[in-house]
Parts: C-alpha cells; sequence; structure tokens
C-alpha cells in the first residue's frame, strides 16, 4: 500500500532543492506549495496511521494482500505507532484514503507547477500535473505503482534518448558548450556546475535505479527468456553508446574537449593530480582512462538495470488481474495489453525502443528546456514519492520487489544529491558520501547475508546502483571541488535535512525489502512443498492404496522434511505482524501434517511388508500341519487296510479249517459206514447192515445240518429275508443259548438302512457278542435299536466287568481287532462308532448309521 | 495166514465218528482194535500200553499232528507200522509224511477195500521183518 505521506512529505523538500536548482529563483511560488506540501503529508501520514490503527486492509483501497505487506516493516509499525500516540491524529483518522491521495497528488501537481519556470507552457505543465493526478488517483495502488515504475524508468530513457536526439540534432558536436550537452541555460557559474552536476546525475539516474532491476529479467525465466533479456540489454548498450560520449562531455571528459574545455580539463586534471604520486607522468591520462571506465561502468549498469526496470514494471502491469490496471500502465510503454509471460522481454525491448524514440522525439521537437529539467525531476520524485516505498511493487514485482524499493529509493537520493548542487560542493559532498555509503550498506550487505539466494541476484544490481552512484558523486564532486564555487551556506543546512530524510527513506524503502525477501523464501518454500513433495506423496499413497506399491519417494520426502524445518526456522525467525504470522504457522501446520502424513505412509508400507511375511508363515504352518494329518491319517488307514486283508485271510482260513473239521471228516466217515454195511450184506448179515444203513443215513443227516449252519454263520440268510431286527433276535438267542448269557433286544420304529449298513450294525454286534463272552463276564446284555436322528443307532450295553477305554492304537495293540475293524467299518460306512466304558462299570457301546436315504456307504480305498 | 493171534490194531483220529466206523471196519474183517485215540499224544501211549501190529492215525489232528506223531512212534517203536490218513493229498503234505517214514499213506475217502487192503499189507510185511 502506497504510503504518500512519508513520500510526500519527503518529497517537500525535494521539491524545494529542485526549485533552489532552478536558475530562475521564483521563492514567492515556493512558500505556498512547500506549505501545501506539508499539509498534504500530514493528511496522507495521519490516514496511514489510522489505518494502521484499525488494521483495516479495505481502507487502503487494496485488495490484494495488502495487510501483510503494509505492515510488515518493523519501523514503519513502529513509526506508525509512535505516531498513532499524538492527540488528535485519531481525529484526523476520518479522512478518508483518498482523499488523502488526491490531496497529495494535487499538492505534488502544485509543487510541480510552482516550480516550473514561467516560460512553461501552460498546457504542457496542465497536462503534466493531471498526469500525475489521475495516477495518484487511479483505483488501486498496483497500476499506479506500475506507473511509478515505469515514470522512472521513463526518466532514465528520456536522458538516454535525450542525449540520442542530441547528437543526432547536430547538438552534440564537438566542442560542446560549456554549459553542458543538453541543457543549454543561464550560464551562471553555479548554474552551469548544477546543471552539468545534474545532468550526470539524471544520467545516472538509470545507472542507479535501474540495475537494481535487471535481475528481474534474469531470474529464474529460463534460458530463452535470458537471452531475450541480454539482447535487450545489449540493444540498450547500443543506445547508451550515445549517451556515454554525452556522459562523458558532460563531465568534461571528452577526448577531444578536454584540451578544448577547461571544465573538463579541470576534472581530468584535478583526477591528475590526485594520481600523479601515483602515475607521475602518466597521470593525466590514467585520470582520463579512470573515468572513462567508471563512465563506462555506470553505463553498463544503466544499461542493465533499465530493460530490467521496464520489464519488471511490464510484468507488474501484466500480472495486475484487470485489463483497464494495466491500461494505465502501458502509458508508460508500449501501449501493449496485458500479454503472455512470455512477452516480457520482448516488451521490454519494445518499451525500451519506443520510450527512447518519444523522448528523443520530444527533445527534439521541444528543444531543451528547463521545463523538461524539471518536468524529469518531478516525475522522478513523484515516482518515489508515491510508488517506490509503496508495497504494492513489492508486491507485484515479485522478482525482486526489494531491489526495486531499493534502487528507486536510491534515484531519489540521487536526485536529492542533484537539487543539492546549489547548495554547494560541500553540502553535495556529503550527500555523495552519505549516499554512497548507504547504498553500498544496504546493497552489498543483501548479498553477504544472503549469500545463497538462487532466484534472484540483487546485490549485483544493488552494487552496480552503488558503483554508479560512486561514480556519480565523485565525478560531481571532482568536478567541482577545484572550481571552489561559492556556497549557499543555508542551502547546506538544507541539504543536509535532504539528506537525512533521504537516508530515512532510503532505510525504510530497503528494510522492509528484507523481510520481504523472507516471505518470498517463505512462500517459495510453501511452493516446494506443493509443488514437488506433496505430489509425490500422493501418488505414494495412490500407489499403496491400489496395491501398486512402487518404491517409495524418500527423496520427496526428504525433501519435505527439509522444507518443514526451514519453515519452521523462519518462523522462529520471522516477527512480523499477526497476518503474516497467522499465514506462516497455517503453513507450518500444513506441513507438519504432510509431514506426518509421509511417515505414516512409510510406516504403512512397512507395515504392510511385514503383516504379508506374518501371513505367508501363519500359512505355511497351517499348510504342513495339515500335511501331516494327512500324512499321519493315510498310514492309520495303510494299517488298519493291511490287518484288514489279514484278517480276511484269517477267516478263509478259518473256513477251510472248518470244512476240513467237520464236513470231510463226516463224509469220510460216512463211506466207511456204506463200506462196512457191503461187507455185512456180503456176509449176509442182514440186521447189521441194516443198523449201519440207519447209521448212515443219521450222519448225512448231521453233516447236511451242520453244513447250513456253517453257511448261516458265513452270511445269515434271516438278515436278507428276514430283516435286521429278525437277524439279532436270532443271532442273540443263539449267543445266549451257547453263553448262557441273559440277553434282550429292544427294538423301536426306524428309518430304512442299506443293506450293507444292516451287515455293519449285525456285524458289529456279533462282534460285541463275543466280546463280552470272551472279556466282560457280564450276566446281562441289552441290545437298543432305534431311530436316532436321521440315522440308525445300535446300542450293546452290558453290565460285566468293562474295560478302560482304550483309544483306537491301544486297542489295536491291546489285541482287541475286531472292534477297531468294526470301528473302520462303522466310519466307512460314514456312520460314528463309540465305545463307553469304565472298570466295574459295564461297556457300551453304540453304532450310528444315517438311513439309507442320506448317504450311500463308501468303500474303503 | 499164519499166526494164530487176531492182529491188533490202534486208530487215533481227533474226528470221534470217523475213529468209531474206522474201529467197527477193522473189527468187522477180524482186527482187535486195542484202542480209539482222539489225540496224537493219547495214541502214543495207547501204543506204548497195548503194542498194536499197526496203528491207523489221522495226519491233521490239534496240537501234535499225526505226521510228528508218526515220527515220534517210529523213534520210540519202531517195530510199529503207522498207517495215515488225511482228509489233504496235498503233495506237500504227502512228502512230509513220507519223510515221517510211515509205512503207507491213504486219503479219507478212500474205500474199505483200498484201506483194509493197505493196511494187511503193512501187517503182513511188518510181521515179516520182525521175524527174525
Amino acid at each position: 500500500m502506497a504510503r504518500p505521506g512519508i513520500a510526500v512529505a519527503a518529497s517537500a523538500p525535494v521539491s524545494l532543492i529542485v526549485c533552489s536548482a532552478l536558475p530562475s529563483h521564483r521563492p514567492s511560488q515556493l512558500a505556498p506549495c512547500l506549505l501545501g506540501l506539508v499539509a498534504a503529508a500530514v493528511l496522507v501520514v495521519a490516514a496511514e496511521v489510522a489505518s494502521f490503527d484499525r488494521g483495516d486492509a479495505e481502507t487502503n483501497g487494496d485488495t490484494a494482500g495488502a495487510g501483510p505487506n503494509r505492515w510488515s516493516d518493523p519501523a514503519m509499525v513502529s513509526v506508525y505507532r509512535w505516531l498513532a500516540h499524538w492527540p488528535g491524529v485519531a481525529g484526523v483518522s476520518a479522512v478518508s484514503w483518498w482523499a488523502a491521495r488526491v490531496g497529495a497528488a494535487g499538492l505534488l501537481g502544485a509543487v510541480a507547477l510552482g516550480a516550473v519556470n514561467t516560460s512553461l507552457p501552460v498546457p504542457v505543465a496542465a497536462g503534466v500535473v493531471g498526469a500525475m493526478a489521475v495516477f495518484s488517483l487511479a483505483p488501486g495502488s498496483r497500476h499506479l505503482v506500475h506507473v511509478a515504475l515505469g515514470l522512472v524508468a521513463v526518466t532514465g530513457l528520456l536522458v538516454t534518448g535525450s542525449g540520442v536526439a542530441a547528437l543526432l540534432g547536430g547538438h552534440l558536436t564537438a566542442p560542446l558548450l560549456p554549459s553542458g550537452p543538453l541543457w543549454p541555460t543561464n550560464s551562471a557559474a553555479s548554474g552551469v556546475v548544477v546543471q552539468t552536476a545534474t545532468t550526470v546525475v539524471l544520467l545516472s539516474l538509470a545507472a542507479v535505479c535501474l540495475p537494481a532491476v535487471s535481475p528481474a529479467t534474469s531470474a529464474g525465466r529460463g534460458k530463452a527468456s535470458k537471452l531475450v533479456t541480454w539482447t535487450t540489454v545489449g540493444t540498450a548498450v547500443v543506445c547508451w553508446v550515445f549517451a556515454v560520449p554525452a556522459l562523458l562531455r558532460a563531465g568534461g571528459l571528452s577526448m577531444s574537449s578536454i584540451v578544448l574545455q577547461g571544465r573538463g580539463g579541470a576534472l581530468s586534471s584535478a583526477l591528475a593530480a590526485t594520481l600523479t604520486p601515483l602515475a607521475g607522468t602518466d597521470a593525466a591520462a590514467l585520470a582520463r582512462w579512470s573515468l572513462c571506465a567508471a563512465c563506462l561502468a555506470a553505463a553498463f549498469a544503466a544499461l542493465a538495470g533499465g530493460t530490467g526496470l521496464a520489464e519488471t514494471a511490464w510484468g507488474a502491469a501484466r500480472s495486475s488481474r484487470a485489463g483497464k490496471h494495466g491500461a494505465a500502465a502501458v502509458g508508460m510503454g508500449a501501449g501493449r495489453r496485458q500479454s503472455h509471460a512470455r512477452t516480457t522481454p520482448f516488451g521490454t525491448l519494445a518499451a525500451v525502443a519506443l520510450t527512447t524514440g518519444l523522448a528523443s522525439a520530444g527533445v527534439v521537437a521541444l528543444g531543451p528546456r528547463d521545463w523538461l529539467l524539471v518536468a524529469l525531476g518531478c516525475l522522478a520524485t513523484g515516482a518515489l514519492a508515491l510508488a517506490s516505498l509503496a508495497p504494492p511493487v513489492v508486491r507485484q514485482c515479485q522478482r525482486l520487489p526489494a531491489a526495486v524499493r531499493t534502487s528507486v529509493a536510491v534515484t531519489w537520493v540521487v536526485v536529492v544529491a542533484a537539487a543539492l548542487g546549489s547548495a554547494g560542493p560541500r553540502a553535495l559532498a556529503v550527500d555523495g558520501v552519505a549516499a554512497l555509503v548507504g547504498a553500498f550498506a544496504l546493497g552489498w550487505r543483501g548479498r553477504v547475508a544472503r549469500g545463497t539466494w538462487k532466484t534472484r541476484r540483487p546485490a549485483l544490481p544493488w552494487g552496480t546502483a552503488a558503483v554508479a552512484l560512486v561514480v556519480t558523486s565523485a565525478v560531481t564532486t571532482l568536478e567541482v571541488l577545484p572550481l571552489g564555487n561559492s556556497a549557499h551556506d543555508g542551502a547546506l543546512w538544507r541539504g543536509l535535512a535532504v539528506v537525512v530524510m533521504g537516508a530515512g527513506v532510503v532505510v525504510l524503502a530497503v528494510y522492509p525489502a528484507t523481510s520481504r525477501l523472507r516471505v518470498e523464501h517463505l512462500a517459495h518454500s510453501a511452493s516446494t512443498l506443493a509443488g514437488t513433495a506433496l505430489p509425490a506423496l500422493v501418488k505414494a499413497l495412490e500407489g499403496l492404496a491400489t496395491g501398486d506399491a512402487g518404491p517409495l519417494p524418500t527423496a520427496e520426502m526428504s525433501e519435505l522434511k527439509a522444507a518443514t524445518r526451514l519453515l519452521e526456522t523462519e518462523l522462529g525467525a520471522y516477527r512480523e505482524s499477526e497476518a503474516m504470522l497467522e499465514l506462516t504457522r497455517a503453513l507450518v501446520d500444513a506441513s507438519m501434517q504432510v509431514q506426518r502424513l509421509a511417515a505414516g505412509i512409510e510406516a504403512f508400507a512397512l507395515l504392510d511388508e511385514r503383516r504379508l511375511e506374518e501371513l505367508v508363515s501363519e500359512r505355511t504352518a497351517m499348510l504342513s500341519h495339515a500335511n501331516r494329518h494327512l500324512s499321519d491319517t493315510q498310514w492309520r488307514r495303510r494299517q488298519l487296510l493291511d490287518r484288514t486283508v489279514q484278517v480276511a485271510e484269517g477267516e478263509r482260513a478259518r473256513i477251510a479249517a472248518n470244512l476240513h473239521d467237520g464236513p470231510i471228516q463226516r463224509l469220510a466217515a460216512l463211506g466207511l459206514i456204506l463200506d462196512r454195511c457191503r461187507l455185512r450184506i456180503d456176509r449176509d448179515d442182514k440186521a447189521s447192515a441194516r443198523d449201519l444203513v440207519k447209521r448212515a443215513r443219521t450222519a448225512l443227516s448231521d453233516e447236511i445240518h451242520s453244513l447250513r449252519q456253517m453257511m448261516s454263520e458265513l452270511r445269515p440268510p434271516i438278515l436278507d429275508e428276514g430283516g435286521l431286527e429278525a437277524a439279532l433276535r436270532d443271532q442273540l438267542s443263539g449267543w445266549s443259548t451257547i453263553t448262557g448269557i441273559e440277553s434282550r433286544l429292544e427294538a423301536g420304529e426306524r428309518g430304512p438302512l442299506s443293506t450293507n449298513g444292516e451287515t455293519v450294525i449285525y456285524r458289529v454286534v456279533q462282534e460285541s457278542l463275543a466280546n463280552v463272552a470272551k472279556h466282560a463276564g457280564a450276566t446281562h446284555v441289552l441290545v437298543t435299536l432305534a431311530q436316532s436322528g436321521n440315522g440308525v443307532e445300535v446300542v450293546v450295553r452290558d453290565n460285566g466287568r468293562g474295560f478302560k477305554a482304550l483309544s483306537q492304537p491301544d486297542l489295536l495293540h491291546g489285541g482287541h481287532f475286531g472292534l477297531v475293524v468294526m470301528r473302520e467299518r462303522v466310519e466307512l460306512a460314514a456312520g460314528r462308532f463309540e465305545i463307553q466304558s469304565a472298570p466295574l462299570n459295564g461297556t457300551e457301546i453304540a453304532v450310528w448309521l444315517p438311513t439309507s436315504s442320506t448317504n450311500e456307504p463308501v468303500e474303503a480305498a | 495166514m499164519t499166526g494164530t493171534r487176531m492182529p491188533r490194531l490202534v486208530v487215533v483220529d481227533d474226528d470221534r465218528q470217523l475213529a468209531e466206523e474206522l474201529a467197527g471196519l477193522f473189527s468187522d474183517v477180524g482186527y482187535e482194535v486195542t484202542g480209539v485215540a482222539h489225540a496224537a499224544l493219547q495214541g502214543i501211549d495207547l501204543v506204548e500200553m497195548t503194542r498194536p501190529d499197526v496203528v491207523v492215525m489221522d495226519v491233521c489232528m490239534d496240537g501234535m499232528s499225526g505226521t510228528e506223531a508218526a515220527h515220534v512212534l517210529h523213534l520210540q517203536h519202531p517195530e510199529v507200522p503207522v498207517v495215515l490218513l488225511s482228509a489233504y493229498d496235498d503233495e506237500g503234505i504227502v512228502k512230509a509224511a513220507q519223510e515221517a517214514e510211515v509205512a503207507a499213506y491213504l486219503v479219507k475217502g478212500c474205500t474199505a477195500g483200498e484201506l483194509l487192503t493197505t493196511v494187511g499189507t503193512v501187517v503182513r510185511q511188518s510181521q515179516d521183518h520182525g521175524k527174525p
């Protein structure tokens, strides 16, 4: 936000000095002008202070982040605070900002008018004042700043153009008039000095302020833009080529005119005299060449800075949002509207060329006039006053706000120095030294303190500006000193006052620059976060979410952490306004969040890996366990199968033995009986033969019966014919008869069983009964047969001595193989086999088989 | 037929009915059945006690088999011939029976005539051998 109050207040003495520098003094015109300026300054300052109190950014009329920038200057803040304590200032706060600005603009115009020579054509003067008023009143300081910057640039370029025009117009033919190359004025001695000094200073105006802005063109725009920039600079160099001779001549260093013009010769002889102890007889030549080198350096600096400043102004105009704002900025340049970023260098070039042409045309057309000098001075002052200290300049000049501010401020100082030319050589010397010191201190300090700037090289133009100022002051001083002009001692104090004010303004102008730079740095860190680290982080997160985990962006995360730390440090070192702190704190919080997110992503990625390994080992363990179980089961099955086959073979052996022991013997005996019978018949012993036949018949019947029994044992026909219940009853009754143990069958309603199921149950009961007969020592056996669930259950319960319920392997080893085989047969038939027994508690064998409608039994492999 | 004495015979068979019939058959044809045993060891004891002229023994018996008993008898009473009767005509068993140095081997189911002829031959041979 513009601080026109301070600027106006500072411009008052400047105008005064400028006026006093004019050959024609019109003191009667100065007083009202001065008073008006002072009043305007007070008004504006009051308004500023009031706004500061309210902390209201809108009051300033600038919406784009006015607050932080405005209050980002601690010195300004303290000044405002101090001012706010004055009584009555608060009352003045009612004055609107616009009124203050209007007043300031008007007063400046009055100053311009008052300072203008009476020879100034009224329309021109009115036009100048009107232009300044318009620029002052235009809404928003932005374009005003642009305009101001443009004005500053124009000043330097006009000077250059004037030189060109003068050359072309033949004004600069050798030998030059002793009164100076450009401004034919009253040839008062002091005026001559002033003219010369002013000329030099004005020429160095660009050299001072423009170089400060040169980094704006070269800062990170890429090779092409740099190339264009340097091309522009080269073009400007060409323009300056014409100015150099003028500069040299202005400094009296024209090679051809040194001899002819005493002033130049005086300067060089003075320098030679200084250098004689060093160079001896070559001192004169050395002095000449030194001065030439110095002027060339200044010219070069001016070239670099000039293009930079123009581009900055153009860029600022371009970056402003509304086209109408840009239109005002166009006034300084090529008449081009807002255009693409790439065209800024070309815009600069165009601005330079056109401005030069206009200036040259103006000079040619109008001829050198006092009013021209005044106008230029006023323009420069106005630019300084209204815009040089304005934060909008800072804001708009994204690349080098500090440098711009500094350079503009320094330029103002130079103007002051020029005005001081009338105050006398001593004042001039003091001014020059002070300005020199200030420029050096502020410019080079920046370089040392911030040696690692990447995007800016402000120190170079600052240093260059300082060098230019040094040269200017040196030349002027050296030129003036030997002349020993009479000084207006009163003017010395004016000059000193102006110097102090100028120094103060410069400090105020530059100091915010450093804090502004810090803000820029923070913004850069923030953009780093957003630009590279955050997208990489988001990508990593997305990758993890989709399971497409690529490598972690560790580089970006380290960068993120570094940026966060830097931000934290910056915040700690940055004691600025609340709004700025808010912003920075929010930024740091955001970066901390992002850092936590990054850590979370890292941890998650690692966890995911670990969890995966755990799962894999779990599954592997489960698989090997299942595998072992399977092998175990298979082994047991194979064992049982072997034993089953063994038992089957044993069965066959038993059957064979039964056959041997039974039927064969019987039949052999039967044969013998028949043979004996035959013998008896041969002996006619019919009675005994008849007996034998009877015996044979009985034996045959017995044998048939026993064979039938054997068959029945092998496969009870009753099972097929009578059903399970009947077979069981039969079995039980037979068994009870043989063993003498009571038995009972209780059969209930039940579903149908498959043939295999019935056989299995029959055999189970058979085996159980056999075990009871063998081991139990029971007196009673109960067999129940009933429906259970969706199957049939048979239970054989005895009241014998029982046995410890053994597991299958123990049963196998204990010789109860029949039970094991039974269990196997039952399980193969998709049933369940249970033994419950305890010592002295009897034994219960329960078998459950599904009914034939549910499952078909699966045969053993 | 020289020798006024009737030949003495022991029947050893674990099947009682068959043993009974055998004894009846040999009685019918004029043998003196001095004992009927239903086990090999019992048969050996009978031979020890009654000193028959021939032993008719079943092969497949529980406990000691007929072949083993024949072998024992051959060791203890070599002058007593043994005729083995078996339900099997398995070659292996036949060979084993022959190695036991029995006098004769017959399969059950043969006719009574075959049985009587064989036993008579065995008795005559043993009596001939027994004569000094």
